[in-house]
């Protein structure tokens, strides 16, 4: 592919500076996603998939988080670099993000609408209006309340888009009013309201039941298909993996272990620990047998592995893995994995692994 | 339920407090080992006749709970009885130090309120710098410093050592108060438009506004900032960065909307506590309020001030609860006025 991907992100590394140590969260993450496109990324919990997108948010809190070096760019553009009035105007606009949980992601004190409006307020320019800048003061009063009056319409239109039916009185409803559901809905709409070019999904359904989940999901993707909208979908969900996503990365211990086409590493995951994580869902078609489990969990990341971080649960660990953290290599067009023993991995049967184990 | 359906139902539960605190006090003035009768003839040296005079006027000759009743009957008259101190009936001599303190407490809340709440908010935003360690210590000295010490180290410092602020008193001596039409001073010097006493009211305010203000200016400092904190570190707000809201909005409209719920709560304690509690700030500085007049009292055994003085405390304790509780609901929708 010749064009540049929508958002590049090379070697980044984010560290948390807390009381008992530094904890290096994500060490050296670099991926692309390109425009359009639905990308995964799974990893178990604390592998430092939340922290590569608020990374790119730039929401860390800091302290105690740091960005210590790596570049993101988005549209050729350095997120690093730029200050945060740029990137206040990229956030929520060209950049949004939903966040796992509905319940608490909504402002208690003002209405679904007005929390809608203030994002539409933000980035949109509501042309209908007349919006000179009058030194007037009643005019500009005048002015001000015409668009916020615009901006609160275009928000009702962001509930209907959703799929929320009396768009006009959840509008004027406030978050304790509404189901996890509705409020997740609600969260897309005011995410999706500036059309961005990224959204951003941490574990957009996790919190949800199992019906709205798949509703929820469903809508994403129609929405990505009239707008065009990249989405980045965060999960441990792999059934919402093989569902949504064009490209997955797998994540563990803050580094990409494997990333390619979906397909490909559902059907040939040759990193040893993104096949333990698919040998550990249940599957209904097949006769019954144990489920695989991973042995160990996840390391401290404040005193990590030396080498690859994975070594001390893999069965396939040699001497190299203890010293030597492996490079991400190209095993085959759109599949990466960083493992030295790849190779091994890939032509091990079943059998085999038992002897290893 | 509609707003003043609400604040009927809660003034109709005034009467059970009124009745309530009636009982308390009554009974502790008349349990304690002292004669009032004989206090007011004269002390020790007081005729039999005309302790046993007043005696029979107060209906202290009579069993006690027949005494609570002529005290329920009188108080539906509304007469509190008679001062003895003052001579004149209780409820007059309150109706004149009541704007005193009145106004003493709202100058003492507009200061305490908009630094406390100006005060958190740096505190919070900029948690572990030096404003905050300031804010802090200032906390801590409003918390724990005696009220009467205060008191006399501002009246030594800006009435003595550096003389620009009067002592004591609601006004310089030897000059008229204005008219009385609200009874305070500031206001009646205004709707008179005498530049004179305003300006003598509003100096003489200073330094017994900021005594009396200063340790709720503490309390709600540090309300303001651990509430402040915990609101910042919320999912909501998290979100609204998302959304590209400037961090001061994201501060004032997202946060402190917010995080003002468990102050409002603090204030509306805080402005009961010092209508209340003036008794040493007045008494130093020498202001003719309710607390000077409540302390004066208790000390001279004239239990129907004490009495009346309580009950109109109790009455602003409920009625300030009320008025934070309709606060309540226009701050946080999920607040339903008597729901439950």
């Amino acid at each position: 592919m010749t064009e540049t991907p929508l958002l590049s992100i090379r070697d980044l590394k984010t560290y948390f500076y807390t009381y008992e140590g530094v904890v290096k969260a994500l060490e050296a993450t670099s991926f692309d996603i390109w425009k359009g496109e639905t990308f995964g990324l799974i990893g178990e919990t604390g592998c430092g998939k939340s922290v590569t997108a608020l990374s790119v948010m730039q929401l860390i809190p800091q302290p105690p988080g740091r960005i210590m070096s790596g570049s993101i760019l988005f549209n050729g553009v350095d997120l690093l670099k730029e200050p945060e009035k740029t990137l206040q105007q990229l956030r929520g606009c060209a950049i949004s993000m939903i966040f796992q949980e509905p319940m608490t992601a909504l402002n208690p004190v003002y209405n679904i609408g007005r929390q809608i409006a203030e994002v539409i307020l933000l980035h949109k320019d509501l042309t209908e209006v007349p919006q000179k800048n009058t030194r007037n003061p009643i005019t500009h009063r005048r002015i001000q309340r015409a668009r916020k009056k615009r901006a609160f319409e275009k928000a009702i239109e962001a509930l209907d888009m959703v799929k929320i039916s009396d768009p006009k009185k959840v509008a004027r409803q406030y978050p304790h009013e509404l189901s996890g559901g509705m409020r997740q809905r609600a969260m897309i709409a005011m995410m999706l309201a500036c059309d961005p070019d990224l959204l951003i999904a941490d574990e957009p359904t996790t919190a949800l039941d199992v019906t709205v989940q798949a509703q929820i999901l469903d809508l994403m993707k129609e929405l990505q298909h009239r707008k065009g909208t990249a989405i980045w979908l965060i999960t441990h969900n792999l059934g919402v993996i093989a569902e949504m996503c064009d490209r997955v990365g797998v994540m563990y211990a803050g580094y990409i272990v494997e990333i390619g086409k979906t397909e490909k590493i559902f059907e040939n995951p040759d990193h040893p620990y993104t096949r333990g994580l698919l040998r550990s869902i249940p599957l209904i078609m097949e006769e019954r047998q144990r489920l695989e489990i991973i042995p160990g969990s996840v390391p401290n990341l404040i005193t990590p592995p030396e080498g690859c971080r994975f070594h001390p649960r893999c069965k396939y660990q040699m001497d190299i893995c203890k010293t030597c953290a492996p490079p991400l290599v190209e095993v085959e067009p759109d599949h990466c994995v960083a493992c030295h023993r790849f190779a091994d991995v890939k032509y091990s049967v079943v059998g085999e692994e038992e002897k290893h184990g | 339920m509609k707003t003043w359906e609400y604040i009927v139902r809660r003034l109709i539960l005034l009467i059970p407090v009124i009745i309530g605190v009636t009982i308390i006090t009554f009974t502790v003035s008349h349990v304690i080992p002292a004669d009032p009768a004989r206090a007011f003839a004269g002390g020790p040296k007081a005729q039999p006749e005309a302790i046993a005079h007043i005696r029979a006027e107060l209906h202290l000759d009579e069993p006690l709970w027949k005494q609570y009743f002529f005290y329920l009957n009188d108080l539906i008259h509304l007469n509190l009885g008679k001062s003895y101190l003052e001579n004149r009936p209780v409820l007059e001599s309150l109706r004149d130090y009541f704007p005193a303190t009145f106004e003493l407490t709202m100058v003492a809340m507009l200061i305490a309120v908009p630094l406390g709440i100006i005060g958190g908010i740096i505190s919070a935003i900029k948690q572990n710098k030096i404003s905050d360690h300031f804010s802090r210590i200032i906390a801590i000295v409003g918390y724990s410093l005696p009220i009467f010490w205060l008191a006399l180290m501002l009246q030594y410092l800006f009435a003595y050592l550096v003389p620009i602020l009067p002592l004591e008193g609601r006004l310089s001596v030897g000059m008229v108060p204005p008219t009385t039409i609200t009874g305070f001073y500031v206001i009646d010097s205004i709707l008179t438009g005498n530049v004179a006493t305003l300006s003598s009211s509003l100096l003489h305010l200073i330094l017994p506004a900021f005594t009396l203000g200063f340790s709720t200016l503490a309390i709600i400092l540090r309300m303001t900032r651990s509430s402040m904190l915990e609101v910042m570190s919320a999912d909501y707000i998290r979100t609204a960065r998302a959304k590209g809201v400037p961090e001061r909005k994201v501060i004032y409209q997202h946060g402190l909307r917010n995080a003002l719920i468990p102050t409002l709560t603090v204030i509306g304690l805080q402005f009961g506590a010092l209508l209340s509690g003036a008794v040493l700030t007045e008494t130093i500085f020498n202001w003719p309020g309710m607390g000077r007049f409540a302390a004066n009292a208790v000390l001279g055994l004239d239990f129907n001030s004490v009495m009346g003085f309580t009950l109109i405390v109790a009455i602003i304790y409920v009625i300030a609860n009320l008025i934070v509780d309709l606060l309540y609901a226009m701050v946080d929708p999920r607040v339903k006025l008597g729901g439950g």
